[in-house]
């Protein structure tokens, strides 16, 4: 029976959404997370929430106007003329250089984790592993533990990329890689059905999961980008939805 | 001076970063990509031109949109233009995940009362909390959570499906 959300329960429909926002007094947001974990109708509502709040956040950008401009006193000209002449002379000597460092730095994170993922995803399942080594990588690490997600391989790069494989009850293969800096490539906060990659805290996050049921990848992406980036009243109502999610999850597509 | 030059330069780089996610507020305000290209580029001006501006980029944030908003709402009352539409009728439904896809969303954004539109664009979209909607919009917090809450449930319905019953809303766009 899907969860009611008419005028006579319009107080529990707002107190989901305000849960889903991390809006809630911590004693209200229990309160709720108790609800929840008995009542499959809220659960569910909830989970459409969320959902629907992935994809508005998921809407491409509007085409925006260009920024007007504000027309620069004569007496200022010649001083604009000489710093434009300036930067031009720098950036045609040093921005090539500095462009292409950053583009081939960043697109090999990208291209280095796409390929050790394909690698990962067609090898022979490993034993899961006791533990895993980073302790940066533990938190994400436990939470996907507790969705039946065990890691099963792991790498560290020289330039110390973290790289950790997990396999899903149902066969579902995923990778998280860690950079030990922001990535540029990742500035747009990209997302689709199998990639998603952020920066936060200072680090470059790309996960990817090829054969995953698109709908759960996207709620797995949120709520690891929500871990590594958000409060915990920001990360709560997301781990609930995806516990929900997970009860009726699918085998992966491969 | 060069150090003025360089001070608006860096402004212009500060609402550069602000200037897409402005230009949707406008949008989503208007209805009207021309009116909000017209009002986001006035808006901008007055920003480029004001004597300072926050120092802290939460405060920036809620001052650019407050200037927007306020521009449009000066233009709303001089041209006594209707800001707000009937709430579509409300419909049975029950959520499923295969039909929220991005074209639907926005489609289905577009269909809601400017009132509601502004909370689900300066909440979810552009991660305003409560209380600083609340207070660009000049509402109480709980108005927001209202209409926050209503404008999902009707989102959802629009969506397609079953047992989410709407209220309409008889909000605009006001000061």
């Amino acid at each position: 029976m899907p969860y009611q959300a008419d005028p006579h329960q319009s107080e529990d429909w707002k107190t989901l959404n305000a849960f889903a926002d991390g809006e809630l007094a911590p004693a209200e947001q229990r309160a709720v997370a108790e609800r929840l974990a008995t009542s499959p109708e809220a659960a569910e509502a909830l989970r459409g929430i969320v959902r629907l709040k992935q994809e508005l956040q998921g809407l491409p950008a509007e085409n925006a106007p260009p920024l007007p401009s504000l027309t620069a006193l004569p007496r200022r000209r010649w001083r604009q003329l000489a710093a434009i002449a300036a930067v031009l002379v720098v950036a045609a000597t040093v921005g090539p250089a500095l462009l292409l460092w950053q583009r081939d730095d960043s697109e090999t994170f990208v291209a280095a984790s796409l390929a050790a993922h394909e690698q990962f995803a067609s090898s022979a399942l490993p034993q899961p592993m006791a533990t895993v080594a980073p302790a940066a990588a533990l938190p994400v690490a436990s939470e996907l533990a507790r969705l039946g997600l065990q890691p099963v391989w792991q790498a560290t790069s020289a330039a110390g990329q973290v790289r950790i494989g997990f396999v899903g009850a149902r066969g579902c293969r995923l990778s998280l890689h860690v950079s030990q800096h922001a990535e540029s490539a990742l500035a747009a906060n990209q997302a689709n059905a199998t990639l998603a990659g952020w920066n936060a805290g200072g680090r470059g996050y790309l996960l990817i999961a090829a054969e995953m049921p698109p709908a759960r990848f996207e709620m797995i992406a949120s709520f690891i980008k929500a871990l590594t980036s958000e409060p915990a009243e920001k990360v709560e109502p997301l781990r609930i939805a995806l516990q929900s999610e997970w009860h009726t999850a699918q085998p992966c597509l491969a | 001076m060069w150090r003025d030059e360089r001070k608006a330069s860096a402004r212009r780089a500060r609402l550069e970063r602000e200037w897409t996610r402005l230009f949707r507020y406008a949008c989503a305000l208007t209805r009207d990509r021309e009116r909000a290209a017209d009002a986001a580029q006035e808006a901008a001006l007055r920003v480029l031109t004001a004597r300072s501006e926050p120092a802290d980029d939460p405060a920036y944030r809620r001052w650019l949109y407050s200037i927007l908003r306020n521009l449009l709402i000066d233009q709303s009352r001089r041209q006594q233009r209707e800001q707000g539409t009937p709430a579509p009728e409300s419909t049975d439904w029950r959520f499923d995940e295969r039909a929220l896809s991005a074209i639907t969303v926005r489609q289905a954004l577009e269909q809601l009362p400017v009132a509601m539109k502004e909370v689900v664009v300066l909440v979810d979209l552009d991660g305003f909390s409560y209380a600083e909607a609340a207070a660009l919009i000049g509402v109480p917090a709980g108005t927001v959570m209202s209409r926050l809450s209503r404008a999902r449930a009707m989102l959802l319905s629009i969506i397609g499906g079953a047992n989410i019953r709407v209220l309409p809303s008889r909000h605009a766009v006001s000061g």
